[in-house]
Formats: structure tokens, C-alpha cells, sequence
């Protein structure tokens, strides 16, 4: 696995009321897209659904939370449940458009890469 | 609207070779007379909005590596990105911002952002160097509506508006949105880099190939090949409007998919903008040049290996590079707005994550593709109207490489 996030000791981990994600952080809560794309592409399709089923009901709300902070300088709890927002729609792309983990027939590991102007 | 494409074109019918795809000797009238011959885009002026910005391009082909900078004078230049002294690259990094001067990190050999050689380190140990005559190599750049073209040839004698002919008065003025913030997908492909371009230049392979992810939104019921809306041809250039089906919504169970653009009023999932901002765009004479309702974008294809695609909602661009007969480097670059809250982030986390899909559909089958060619089990491939530009394109590679010169390669393709 070539991504993990650790939470700095003493700190929350996601914001109160999203605790039933938390599981879900070190895995799916990374920056920048290129990760959160070889994390979906990188593990099952049972993992996937998983993570979907838990985020998905709690995304709008999430949302909601996060409006109330700027996009680029949110508080850790905050920045994390933000990257695990993001990581839905990663794993959208498994659940409702290929009904598999990855586009069928296609490499993994690939070669192709995203490359942002920032990492979000 | 027009069917009849390859006719209006003026081309013929029948089978087209492959052996151009996989030939090395064809490889190597390419790399000789299209890519050391004709213009081609090194990026945007927003890519080095200030003085003393640059930025450096590979074009492997021809084995350069070109610096472009925007000197203190304002003017955009392009060089070679190697050093007068013994032959090293003077800028290492990709891209930097507001510098007055380039030093060779090998012995400090330094250059202003003009080219000039502006001092040596220890320069009373040569022996009589000219410093007026040592400068960078310049090489011809010129810049169209923003995007920035070098020539690699030194005697060249055409210049860019006079190659882009037509096609640049097409086009000129768009007001692009965003140009100024993109996002790269980038990979390297086992395959000949012609078949990038063709696998960008049809959408009879939409319905089929991309099924799932924009398959719906390339076709329709009442159209299940999605149609050619348009075709432009103009000298080595043309210009294609693909299908839309209006008619597009995600499923029921696509709940992230509403999630993602329930804050969003765009044209289509091919819309990194909301529509409120792209009206201007829309409006323009030569963005669905037919005007057809039942369109989703336009692909506009500058020879050889520059596609400037324009949708509803916004732009992106596709870059082709040759690296070897059968190995490529293909880059798109998506112009999206910077977003500002969770709910903007997250419908363009969605809208590239389904892209690098439609591409990563793409990339395993181009592979594909290049191995069934090599088989050399099938000299010929077959070609239907909706693929005009796959044929004209081979012909005009044809056209370049019996060609004397690039103006005789553009009376050719005229």
C-alpha cells in the first residue's frame, strides 16, 4: 500500500458525529487526487463497496459541515473527512459505472498519472 | 446535415495501410519530415504569466529539449536547453517562475532570459571566448490565441499563422474558460502514436468501447452511433462535432453521480463549468459550428499531434508525442475552474475521476490494438464515413512524407 494517513497524537480524528468513519481514514482520507485514484484502483472490489455504503449516507451532511470552512484551510479533523468526501466519488466510479473495481480489461499497476495544481 | 464526409474531403473509399504504424523506416520520415518541419504546441501563455517565467518541453522525437521563457521585455522566446559550453541541459526542472537569468548548474555558465550569454565562471582560463556569438540556440516560436508553437527547423520559411491557415481563422477568439488552471493526465503508451491520434479523432467507438462511462452521453436511442454532427477540413487541419444525446440522466442508483452535480447546471458530464459561465463560449461562430441541438463537442485536430477538443461546458486538449515506432507519450490537458467550496471539489473530483477512467479505456485498447497490427496478419484497415479523420489523417502523414518541404506538403494537403 503506498499511502497511509496518521493522525498527529492528541488530536480528533474526524469531526465529532463522523466518528463511525474513522476506520476509514487511514486508508481513503490522502491528499491530492492521484492518490485517492490509485487507492480505489489499488484494492477490492468488496473494500470499495464497503467504503461506499458507510460514506455515501453521510456525504451530504459532511458537505454541509465543510462548507462552513475554506476549502484550503480547514482544521485536521475537518481536511481529513474533506479527503474522504473526495474518495466517494473515487469510489463511485467502481460502484456505479463499472460494477468492478477498475476499468475492465485495463493494466494495474498503469502508467498514467494526474497531476493537479495543488493537491486538495 | 451532411453525411457524404470522406467525400467531401476528397478522399477515396477503399482500404488504408497499416504498415505506416508499425514501419520503422515510416518512423523515421516522420521524426525528418513532420516533426522537424512543422509547428508544434508547446503550451499557453498563462503557463508563464509573468516576466521571467518558463517553462521546459521534451520533443523526443527530434531528441529537444526546449526551454521557453518570457523575457524581461515581455516577449515569449524558445530555446534550445543546452549549454554553449559543453553540451549539458541548463534547466533541469520542468517549469520556474520569475527568473532574470539561467545558470548551467554544471559550471555556472549564465544566461539571460533573452538567450544572451551574460557571464563564465573563471572565463580568463578560456581562450578568447565571444560571449555575443555562445548564446542559447534560438529556436522560431510564435504564439496563436494563447497557445504557444515552436519550429524546429532553423531555414523554416513558413510561419504559424501562415500554417495554421484557415483553421486558425476558424477558431481564433474562442474565449476559453479557465485557461489559466489545468489538470494533466499523463502516461506513456506501448504504441505507434498514430493510433492516439485516431483513437481521439471517432466516436463510432463511444457506444461500444466506453459503454459505461460516456457511452450515454455519445448516443442515444434514436441515434445508437452517435452521427457526425460536422466535419471542417482545412489543409492538414480539420475539425469534427460529435453527437450529444440531450436526453442524458444519471440512473437511479447512481447516487454519488447526483450528489456530485446536484449544485451544477451544465451542458453534459463532459462540463468542468457551470453553464452560466460558458454562454460566451457556446456562442461562438465555430463551437458547434452546424449549431446542431443535438451535439456535445467539438474535436479540432492541428497537425500532427495537437487536438483542441471544445464541449458546452469547457475545454481540454490532447498532446501526442512519438518517442519510438511503437512507444508514445500522450498527455490531456483539462482547463478547470479553481474550486472554492467542498461541493465545487467534489463534482471535480468526480468529473476527472470519470475521465482518467474514459481514458484508461482508451490506453489498454490503443496497446491492443498496436499488437494486432504487428501481427502483420492484416495489411489494410477498413474505414467508414464517421471515421473521416482516421482516413484523411493517414493521408496527409502520406502527403508530409513525400513532400520536398513543408510548403509543398501544405499545397499537398490544401
Amino acid at each position: 500500500m503506498r499511502n497511509m494517513v496518521t493522525v498527529p497524537a492528541g488530536e480528533r480524528c474526524l469531526p465529532e458525529g463522523f466518528e463511525e468513519l474513522e476506520e476509514f481514514v487511514p486508508y481513503w482520507a490522502v491528499a491530492g487526487q492521484d492518490a485517492r485514484r490509485y487507492q480505489r484502483s489499488d484494492t477490492t472490489m468488496a473494500e470499495i463497496e464497503r467504503f461506499y455504503h458507510a460514506v455515501y449516507p453521510r456525504a451530504d451532511a459532511a458537505m454541509d459541515h465543510l462548507e462552513k470552512f475554506p476549502l484550503r484551510d480547514m482544521p485536521g479533523p475537518e481536511t481529513r473527512l474533506k479527503r474522504l468526501i473526495l474518495s466517494l466519488a473515487q469510489a463511485s466510479m467502481s460502484i456505479e459505472i463499472h460494477g468492478e473495481a477498475r476499468v475492465a480489461n485495463s493494466p494495474w499497476p498503469n502508467e498514467m498519472k494526474i497531476i493537479t495544481p495543488e493537491e486538495l | 446535415m451532411r453525411s457524404d464526409f470522406t467525400e467531401a474531403a476528397g478522399l477515396g473509399k477503399g482500404p488504408v495501410p497499416l504498415e505506416p504504424y508499425r514501419s520503422a523506416d515510416y518512423f523515421e520520415l516522420e521524426r525528418e519530415r513532420v516533426f522537424r518541419r512543422v509547428w508544434l504546441k508547446m503550451g499557453r501563455v498563462e503557463d508563464l504569466p509573468e516576466r521571467g517565467d518558463y517553462i521546459v518541453k521534451e520533443v523526443e522525437i527530434c531528441g529537444a529539449s526546449i526551454l521557453i521563457a518570457r523575457g524581461a521585455d515581455n516577449v515569449i522566446r524558445a530555446f534550445h536547453n543546452v549549454c554553449s559550453h559543453r553540451g549539458n541541459q541548463v534547466v533541469w526542472e520542468e517549469k520556474g517562475s520569475r527568473k532574470t537569468m539561467f545558470r548551467c548548474p554544471y559550471h555556472n555558465w549564465t544566461y539571460g532570459s533573452d538567450g544572451r550569454l551574460l557571464a563564465i565562471f573563471d572565463e580568463d582560463k578560456f581562450f578568447g571566448v565571444d560571449k555575443s556569438k555562445c548564446g542559447l540556440e534560438a529556436v522560431q516560436c510564435d504564439v496563436w490565441d494563447g497557445w504557444i508553437f515552436i519550429n524546429l527547423n532553423p531555414d523554416n520559411t513558413v510561419g504559424l499563422k501562415d500554417y495554421l491557415g484557415d483553421m486558425g481563422e476558424f477558431l481564433s477568439d474562442i474565449p476559453y474558460p479557465n485557461p489559466d488552471r489545468h489538470v494533466t493526465i499523463q502516461t506513456y503508451l506501448k504504441c505507434n502514436w498514430k493510433l492516439v491520434v485516431d483513437a481521439f479523432s471517432e466516436s463510432y467507438h463511444i457506444p461500444i468501447l466506453h459503454a459505461k462511462t460516456i457511452g450515454p452521453n455519445f448516443s442515444s436511442p434514436s441515434d445508437p452511433a452517435g452521427h457526425l454532427q460536422n466535419a471542417e477540413f482545412f489543409g492538414p487541419h480539420h475539425s469534427i462535432s460529435l453527437f450529444g444525446n440531450p436526453d442524458y440522466q444519471p440512473q437511479e442508483v447512481q447516487l454519488v453521480e447526483q450528489l456530485a452535480y446536484k449544485h451544477m447546471q451544465s451542458e453534459n458530464v463532459l462540463a468542468a463549468n457551470q453553464s452560466g459561465d460558458t454562454e460566451d463560449l457556446r456562442a461562438h461562430r465555430s463551437v458547434n459550428p452546424a449549431k446542431s441541438n443535438t451535439w456535445s463537442m467539438d474535436i479540432n485536430e492541428f497537425f500532427p499531434n495537437f487536438h483542441l477538443d471544445v464541449a458546452g461546458g469547457g475545454f481540454w486538449t490532447h498532446e501526442i508525442w512519438p518517442i519510438r515506432p511503437d512507444y508514445t507519450r500522450y498527455e490531456m490537458h483539462f482547463f478547470v475552474p479553481r474550486p472554492e467550496t467542498i461541493r465545487e471539489a467534489f463534482h471535480q473530483e468526480h468529473y476527472l475521476a470519470r475521465l482518467a477512467d474514459v481514458v484508461l479505456e482508451d490506453v489498454a485498447n490503443v496497446e491492443r490494438t498496436q499488437k494486432g497490427i504487428a501481427a502483420r496478419a492484416k495489411h489494410h484497415m477498413i474505414l467508414q464515413d464517421n471515421e473521416v479523420l482516421v482516413r484523411r489523417f493517414a493521408h496527409l502523414v502520406d502527403e508530409f512524407t513525400q513532400a520536398a518541404n513543408l510548403e509543398e506538403a501544405l499545397e499537398r494537403c490544401a
